[in-house]
């Protein structure tokens, strides 16, 4: 089996949008952490706000997208809230797609 | 009890929620929620209280200062909220919320100075009908037509692409509701409701009833606009 490196999976969750912000979750800096451990992929990320109402759709989003690449097993995804989003994690790009510097 | 207890709490308390998650607002503290809270419902028990106690006069004189001051506020937490947010436009019907609570202090500040000049007006029906229409149609039902731009979308986009999602290109909540549509929509209902408030103080029968038929008009255009949601 071809392994996945994190920082490809991590690319590979620029295709998860958060759909109100039309944003992507990796440029809005909500993951964590992308770890491979022989095809069982691991992901810990947070939301922008505790009690989104997203929160299903978008934890679901990434393990249907990443359970769908043939490389990859398994997928946990992991939903912290310590550390919590600031958005200063968000990228150049994040912000500039939300009108704002 | 029921329009400014429950109406007001309902809204200010979702709104809590809803405008720093649309503005994208962080590191908000609570101390102006809490004391917007405790001025709404010292208003409203003030009210009761004076109403039971026989002094109606009385208690909407006290009530409706309170009410007053938890209006401002109400107003500071949202400038509070504004000045903290990462995302520059929380949507037209969001916008139309914070316009519309904007304009309820402005209101309010002139019904004070006008019952200033002239304070027998505070036991004129007509004149209370006027503020109870300000109150009803200027705020509690923009707030809730303006949010609901946001709440309809959300709620039809999860039900129909939320088990989509990750599985290939899902279009966002913004292309459920044309954001142009929305601010006319609204900007037509506020202009009605203005009109009618007009024709309430004046007391001018014609008037009114245009109004009134307009303002019916242009909310059914405003519940088309919503509804379409459900074809997306």
């Amino acid at each position: 089996m071809i392994h996945l490196e994190p920082a490809e999976i991590r690319e590979l969750l620029r295709e998860v949008y958060d759909p109100e912000l039309g944003v992507n979750i990796v440029d809005l800096g909500l993951v964590y952490d992308v770890r491979n451990d022989d095809g069982d992929v691991y992901v810990r990320m947070t939301l922008t706000t505790p009690g989104c109402p997203l929160h299903d759709t978008i934890t679901r989003a990434v393990e249907r997208l990443l359970e769908a690449q043939p490389e990859i097993r398994s997928v946990e995804v992991d939903l912290v809230w310590n550390p919590s989003w600031t958005p200063d994690r968000m990228s150049e790009e994040a912000k500039r797609q939300l009108g704002f510097f | 009890m029921g329009t400014v207890g429950w109406f007001g709490l309902l809204i200010t308390g979702f709104s809590y929620k809803m405008l720093p998650m649309f503005y994208l607002a962080h590191g908000l503290s609570d101390r102006v929620p809490r004391i917007v809270l405790f001025l709404w419902n010292a208003a409203v028990l003030a009210g009761i209280a004076f109403f039971l106690a026989g002094d109606p006069a009385a208690g909407i004189t006290v009530s409706l200062g309170l009410l007053a001051l938890a209006f401002f506020a109400y107003n500071v937490y949202v400038t509070q909220v504004r000045q903290a947010r990462h995302k520059k436009n929380p949507g037209n019907g969001v916008l139309a919320s914070v316009y519309s609570t904007r304009a309820l202090v402005v209101v309010t500040v002139a019904t004070f100075i006008f019952m200033g000049i002239l304070p027998e007006q505070a036991a004129d029906e007509r004149t209370l009908v006027t503020i109870a229409w300000a109150y009803l149609w200027g705020w509690v039902a923009l707030t809730i037509l303006g949010y609901l731009a946001k709440i309809v979308p959300f709620l039809w986009w999860t039900h129909k692409y939320g088990p989509r999602a990750g599985k290939g290109r899902t279009p966002t909540m913004g292309e459920m509701l044309d954001e142009r549509r929305v601010a006319y929509g609204l900007a037509a209902v506020a202009a009605a409701m203005v009109a009618v408030m007009v024709g309430l103080g004046m007391d001018a029968a014609v008037w009114l009833r245009w109004s009134l038929a307009a303002l019916a008009l242009f909310s059914l255009y405003y519940t088309y606009l919503i509804a379409r949601v459900f074809t997306r």
